[in-house]
């Protein structure tokens, strides 16, 4: 399927999204061990170089974004079914792993990974509902989903707090979760998303990943090679739904407080969602690229325009995310990836020459 | 005594509900697009009958006679200058291009008007009394209206050669445009009906409710609700899933709680969308692109 | 052809990429002045009453710049969009590490102040909270907060002290006959107020009926109408923004349901977009919260001179008569402007204001709204007594507490629709 698409056109390319090295080659394996440990390193550097807090919370946004969106990715990019409902996932697991500390002491230590697991499990369960749904079917059944959740959250008060949200208390400690030192976040969520970075590079480069990738690019296909469909979309459905729980108790835990409107809202599935598309769907490095260019646009948009009229800025956000996504349909991964070959043409006509 | 009201009170909500999402289907129909920012241009007319209103004393439903062509041109821009370059392209680029669309309008709205709630006041206010049952004056119009355009459009589609080509269009792409239709043409005019229903409804709505930016985010969802319900591209769909969802909240509202209102349609949404995908009454486009075979 | 314009617009989202690193770099804090960060929800649903509080805020900052400023020193804002918890956040935390503002003026919404304050109380930067009203921001033991703001239970104050003192006996009716319903936004305004005040007319022996709560945005309230109408209460609470405010009062007017006696909670009700599309209809409603237009006679001799002023320039600039709003963002202001910071050994750093703050004790009459300013040790003000106005000749009056008042509470009970 990956060698297909290379001799096909740039401007038409098929579903498939991006060239990458054969799914089975052990050069492929290697090249990932490597970004992986130059991610590490990157994470494990960071606040040995800064102690500003504000490049730090910047560094935690685009980790977190990073984070959500390559647990999306994982259903969206690599399996072909378009949620909108992450929040759903992200708002369960923040509200699990916080309730289990405010209510019952429970460390978030273990709180978030339970958290993870819950998500999981209610992944599992509306995955197995939904996943026969198509195309917009599946994208509007998926909003529901979070809005239902979203609903009860407001008016369960008596489990979640209601729409007031519930704060973390501050108490600083590794137990806890609490930091003083806002570096120790980096380390915590940045080593998470080694973990993520790690998985997803993992399954790209085994049978799961293209047998997903079979499944997105035709289901009837995928099964008359014998691969079954709805396994292979569950077993996603699962592991993007857990990862993105886990991502949800993170954030609560850095932000010390979780609201309802905020963890379950459309905009936190539109926000994994768009770093997924911006930097490469079906990608290993998209959404990570895609988050540092969506938080790096956003905030200094906020920065720049946010005191010359209120929303401002936010009209030339909309505006860029509509261009860009016209413009680069394939993420910064697609771009790069056409720039590599325009030099690689170049390069052998000019050997030709 | 009460149930009646009930009943006749979210009828005349479905009404409202149904003018917003008969321009959703269309455009999902004929041209497979789900447009996020649907919502946002029913605010853009709401914020036009206010102008014409403040500006030239106009009346919310004589300005609707200018708003409607100027909303229609506003389609076809927007097709043209967006959506058209999204055709052929993952449906997820055509999604995120509309929520674009609605970020960037909604802020262009609170730039240009701050975030003040806007009220127009007219005879639209007034209650009709028809035996026990209360008719608010300017929701019976709005439904009135929105039944007629239902009809209209569905008159349209049945009988004029437009129609039958954006019919077509709608039940078979490649078929139709092996036929000689004219895909962007077609596209840009389904977008044309399509945004000039918001700007119908925008004028329709200002004398009963207030204009703020984000007054659109509401209509939003349930207009999608009500799409996918009536069957994905079905104006008759959108007519009468829009009644249904009136109800939906209307009876939720009154026996359960107004807090479950909107979780209540929600979940027959879901219901219906794992029984019958297709939707309540089925149609081409959800038996094309609906439930894997 | 787009493959062409691509690199044009690559070229173009990295210029404004650029653009916007260079005016964020350059805008930095000056040294000799006084930087406060405006943190308030300029976007979203909230906006227009970020927008008012700011307003205020800003009449603060010029009268206090043009008398010479905060011991010599000129005051400087920057203003940053906190719409929700998640962007305030970040926001605020932007806007410490780069320009090390010691004070940040936020937030507004009770649900952002929760997730903003433990930024500033982390960085130990001083948060000033004029709107939220939820019991719990003042409840946490945060050491670098004030609020110049009532609690929800000072609002429910006065509605009860209304309802009290001057509702029950005028009608004339046996405690036992009369009914409450309280009705109210499902966010953490609602809430807070909703719970409060549900307490407060128990323990005055009154019969609540109903406590229903909604969505703001809903585009339909009629259910909620049908079903308090069942309910036939003598007296309907409410804690509304302005869209339900409007929507809830025109279907309780097309369905009759005409309670004895309305009382809103500041939001919507105090919104001048009420009175204007309720007309005569919205006479007779009270609302309980804080005023821009108390009784000059309880106001401080230079108060009252600054007040004028305030509401001067106000409609000045927007065209329009001052709201509660922005008499709150004035007030906050105001107070740490002239109050907190001229006492403050070093009115840059957080701790010296706090100290400064704690001695702070103006009296009653000392803010345009009537309000004094004595923090107690969580950091909430004592002083912010409600005020009840009420909607009479389509403009809203003080009625209560007496002291305040420029007029008598009146239609009690409430006439029948179109007859008000």
């Amino acid at each position: 399927m990956t060698r297909t698409s290379e001799s096909s056109t740039v401007e038409e390319p098929q579903t498939t999204p991006s060239t990458r090295p054969d799914a089975n080659e052990s050069p492929g394996r290697k090249i990932w061990a490597i970004s992986l440990a130059v991610l590490a390193a990157i994470v494990a550097v960071i606040p040995l170089v800064t102690e500003n807090n504000y490049y730090f919370d910047v560094v935690i946004g685009i980790l977190l974004l990073a984070a959500g969106g390559s647990a999306w990715n994982l259903l969206g990019g690599y399996t072909g079914q378009i949620s909108l409902g992450h929040a759903g996932f992200f708002g369960l697991g923040g509200y699990v792993s916080v309730l289990l500390f405010t209510q019952h002491g429970v460390t978030p230590w273990i709180g978030i990974p339970v958290g993870g697991l819950v998500a999981g499990l209610v992944g599992l369960l509306i995955g197995g509902l939904t996943l026969r749904l198509r195309g917009p079917f599946f994208v509007l059944a998926t909003i529901a989903f979070a809005q239902v959740l979203l609903i009860l959250a407001i008016n369960l008060d008596d489990l979640t707090g209601g729409s007031p949200g519930v704060s973390v208390p501050f108490k600083a400690g590794v137990a806890n979760m609490v930091f003083d030192n806002r570096g120790s976040y980096v380390w915590l969520i940045g080593g998470f998303l080694v973990v993520v970075f790690g998985l997803t590079a993992w399954i790209e480069t085994h049978r799961l990943g293209s047998q997903a990738r079979a499944v997105r690019e035709s289901r009837d296909a995928a099964e008359s090679l014998g691969i079954n469909s709805t396994s292979v979309k569950l077993q996603m459905t699962a592991t993007s739904s857990a990862l993105t729980g886990i991502v949800g108790g993170l954030s609560a835990y850095y932000i010390a407080f979780i609201d309802p409107s905020s963890s379950f809202g459309i905009g936190r599935s539109i926000d994994f969602v768009l770093v997924a598309i911006i930097g490469g769907m079906g990608t290993v490095w998209g959404p990570i690229l895609g988050a540092i260019l969506i938080q790096l646009l956003h905030n200094e948009l906020s920065g720049a325009l946010g005191s010359s009229g209120a929303g401002l800025y936010l009209v030339v956000y909309g505006v860029l995310m509509i261009v860009v996504v016209l413009f680069f349909p394939k993420g910064i991964v697609g771009g790069l990836d056409i720039v590599r070959r325009r030099i690689r043409t170049n390069r052998e006509g000019r050997a030709r020459v | 005594m009460v149930l009646l009201q009930v009943l006749v009170s979210g009828l005349l909500l479905g009404g409202v509900y149904s003018l917003v999402s008969v321009g959703l289907t269309v455009v999902f129909g004929v041209v497979r697009i789900s447009n996020f920012a649907h919502g946002a241009f029913v605010m853009l007319g709401m914020y036009s009958a206010y102008w014409a209103h403040e500006l030239f004393a106009l009346d919310p439903y004589v300005a609707a006679v200018v708003i409607v062509p100027l909303f229609f041109l506003l389609g076809m821009g927007v097709y043209q200058l967006a959506f058209r370059h999204t055709i052929g392209k993952d449906p997820l680029v055509q999604i995120f291009v509309s929520v674009g669309l609605l970020v960037a309008l909604e802020n262009l709205a609170l730039f240009l008007f701050g975030a003040d709630f806007r009220t127009v006041r007219t005879f639209a206010g007034q209650t009709a009394q028809l035996g026990p049952v209360n008719l608010p004056v300017g929701l019976l119009i709005a439904f009135v209206v929105s039944l007629a355009v239902a009809l209209a459009l569905m008159a349209l589609i049945q009988r004029t050669k437009l129609g039958r080509a954006t019919r077509a269009v709608t039940q078979d792409r490649v078929a139709a445009t092996l036929m000689g239709v004219s895909t962007h043409r077609m596209y840009s005019v389904a977008f044309g009906i399509s945004i000039a229903c918001t700007g119908l409804a925008g004028s329709l709505l200002m004398p009963i409710k207030a204009v703020y930016p984000t007054v659109g985010t509401q209509f939003t969802l349930v207009a999608f609700v009500i799409v996918v319900l009536g069957g994905m591209g079905s104006v008759s769909g959108a007519l009468i899933g829009g009644l249904v969802v009136g109800l939906v909240e209307s009876l939720a509202g009154y026996y359960v709680s107004p807090a479950y209102q909107q979780l209540a349609y929600f979940v027959v949404f879901i219901i219906v969308l794992l029984a019958r995908p297709q939707g309540l009454f089925g149609s081409a486009v959800a038996a094309e692109i609906g439930e894997e075979a | 052809m787009f493959r062409k314009m691509r690199w044009g617009v690559l070229a173009i989202v990295v210029a404004v990429l650029a653009a916007a690193c260079g005016g964020a770099a350059q805008s930095g804090g000056s040294t000799k002045g006084i930087s406060v960060v405006n943190a308030l929800p300029f976007s979203g649903g909230l906006a227009e009453i970020g927008q008012d509080m700011y307003d205020g805020a800003d009449i603060a900052r010029q009268l206090v710049n043009e008398a010479g400023g905060v011991k010599g020193r000129q005051v400087t804002f920057t203003k940053v969009d906190a719409p929700d918890p998640q962007k305030g956040v970040t926001e605020v935390n932007r806007v410490i590490s780069q320009d090390h503002a010691p004070i940040v003026f936020c937030c507004y919404s009770s649900s952002i102040d929760l997730a903003v304050s433990p930024v500033t109380e982390r960085n130990k930067v001083v948060m000033l909270e004029a709107g939220a009203i939820a019991p719990e921001i003042t409840a946490r033991g945060f050491k670098y907060l004030l609020r110049t703001q009532s609690t929800a239970a000072q609002y429910a104050g006065g509605a009860l002290g209304l309802i009290k003192d001057e509702i029950l006996p005028k009608l004339k009716m046996d405690k036992s006959a009369v009914s409450i319903a309280i009705v109210h936004e499902q966010g953490s305004y609602g809430k807070a107020y909703a719970a409060t005040v549900q307490k407060g007319v128990e323990a005055l022996g009154l019969n609540v009926v109903a406590n229903e709560s909604y969505d703001a945005d809903s585009t339909d309230l009629t259910s909620l109408v049908l079903s308090i109408k069942g309910k036939n209460p003598t007296i309907i609470l409410a804690a509304s923004y302005t869209n339900d405010a409007v929507l809830f009062f025109d279907q309780m007017r097309q369905q009759g349901l005409a309670p004895k006696v309305f009382i809103g909670a500041g939001g919507g009700h105090s919104n001048a977009v009420f009175g204007k599309s309720e007309g005569k209809n919205a006479n007779g409603v009270f609302e309980s919260s804080s005023s821009a237009h108390v009784n000059p006679t309880a106001l401080s001799s230079d108060m009252q001179k600054v007040s004028e002023e305030v509401k001067k320039r106000y409609t000045a600039l927007r065209h329009k008569p001052v709201s509660n709003q922005v008499i709150l963002g004035f007030s906050g202001m105001w107070t740490l402007l002239k109050y907190v910071l001229p006492k403050a050994d070093d009115p840059t750093d957080p701790a010296s204001i706090m100290k400064a703050a704690a001695q702070v004790n103006e009296p009653l009459g000392s803010l345009p709204n009537g309000w004094g300013v004595k923090f107690d040790q969580t950091g909430q003000n004592t002083l912010a007594e409600p005020t009840v106005q009420q909607w009479q000749n389509s403009n809203l009056v003080v009625v209560y507490p007496n002291k305040v008042a420029t007029a008598q509470p009146t239609m009690v009970p409430l006439p029948g629709w179109n007859q008000r």
